[in-house]
């Protein structure tokens, strides 16, 4: 990337400060909003996500910087793009869970889509039982209750 | 990227850096896009989990219902057959529009052969897509794949229906009518 480029510090919660090219800070819809909004000094503010987190999020975004280029359109780039992205979430549950939390915060779009379709597809075609000892859901339903509920809902477990 | 600095704050607690280690501290909004990105039908399957989930799928924003299932092979059988599916077919759309919970959907698909002794239902169908300001409506009514002794539903979308003026495309040739 040129040098020349104008760049924003970000900082996260725990006070760890980033600087980054404004098109990679960018592409966070909030941090848009917030710098055109004037609302900034010197740094902005990241206040729901910490240093680790968002430096995994600034990661996300360089490398997705060019993806709306018509370079970045290309096939070729499209599934590299996607295989960096599978590796990309290819994490712990709780990292994932954060980095959800963190593209909710900052709005980023396609972010959202890679992890909440990741979580989406740890669900697929599992037993009620092994997605509750996939996420650890503890189940309160009686098994009178239970029962009702996926009574009242029989048709999506036909 | 480049980290500038580290600065060591006293006042940033452990109380403030948040952590998420377990999906049942997600706020309900995030459980709800992640089910957003599982087909309906799934995502309905985890109000079974528990009873925090037992309404969350009811935010789906796709409801696609699609019937073409029950429809294969329905002309081998006898026209009982037909009304039986097709009162099943109602009765599940009339049940998840009920329950759901959002104030708008991004997608509303219809496929099943219904005719015109369906009209209210359908109506209301319609009436609750718009009113949720859908994006994409498909009304699929036709009786292609069924029998000769059924004929296409003749369903008559009625300008009193629809108030909305959203720029439609329906792409169903079972409509008579086509106010929009």
């Amino acid at each position: 990337m040129e040098s020349t480029s104008k760049k924003v510090t970000l900082s996260s919660s725990d006070g760890r400060t980033f600087e980054v090219e404004e098109a990679v800070a960018f592409q966070s819809q909030t941090i848009k909003h917030l710098y055109e909004a004037g609302c900034t000094g010197d740094f902005i503010p990241v206040p729901n996500v910490t240093g680790d987190i968002l430096s995994m999020v600034l990661r996300y975004c360089e490398k997705h910087v060019d993806s709306d280029t018509a370079a970045g359109k290309e096939s070729f780039y499209v599934n590299k793009l996607k295989g960096w992205d599978a590796l990309f979430v290819k994490v712990d549950q709780s990292i994932l869970f954060d980095l959800i939390l963190a593209a909710d915060f900052l709005n980023i779009k396609s972010l959202m889509d890679l992890t909440c379709k990741t979580v989406a597809s740890m669900m697929k075609g599992k037993t009620t039982e092994e997605i509750r000892g996939t996420f650890n859901i503890k189940n309160d339903y009686t098994p009178e209750a239970e029962e009702m509920v996926r009574r009242e809902n029989q048709w999506a477990f036909e | 990227m480049s980290e500038v600095l580290q600065i060591t704050s006293p006042s940033v607690s452990k109380a403030q850096k948040r952590e998420y280690d377990n999906i049942n501290e997600l706020p309900d909004e995030v459980l709800i896009s992640v089910l957003a990105r599982m087909p309906m039908k799934e995502a309905a399957r985890t109000s079974v989990l528990s009873r925090r989930w037992k309404k969350l799928w009811t935010s789906h924003p796709y409801l696609v219902f699609d019937g073409s299932n029950s429809l294969r092979g329905i002309h081998y059988r006898s026209e009982q057959v037909l009304e039986s599916e097709q009162f099943k077919y109602l009765n599940w759309v009339n049940d998840v529009l009920e329950s759901h919970h959002d104030a708008a959907i991004d997608e509303f698909k219809i496929r099943f052969y219904l005719d015109q002794c369906y009209q209210s239902d359908i109506d209301d169908w319609v009436r609750f897509a718009f009113g949720k300001k859908v994006q994409r409506f498909k009304l699929d009514l036709s009786s292609s794949r069924v029998t000769s002794h059924v004929q296409d539903s003749g369903y008559e979308l009625c300008s009193h229906t629809l108030h909305f003026q959203t720029p439609l495309s329906l792409t169903s040739h079972v409509l008579k009518n086509k106010y929009v």
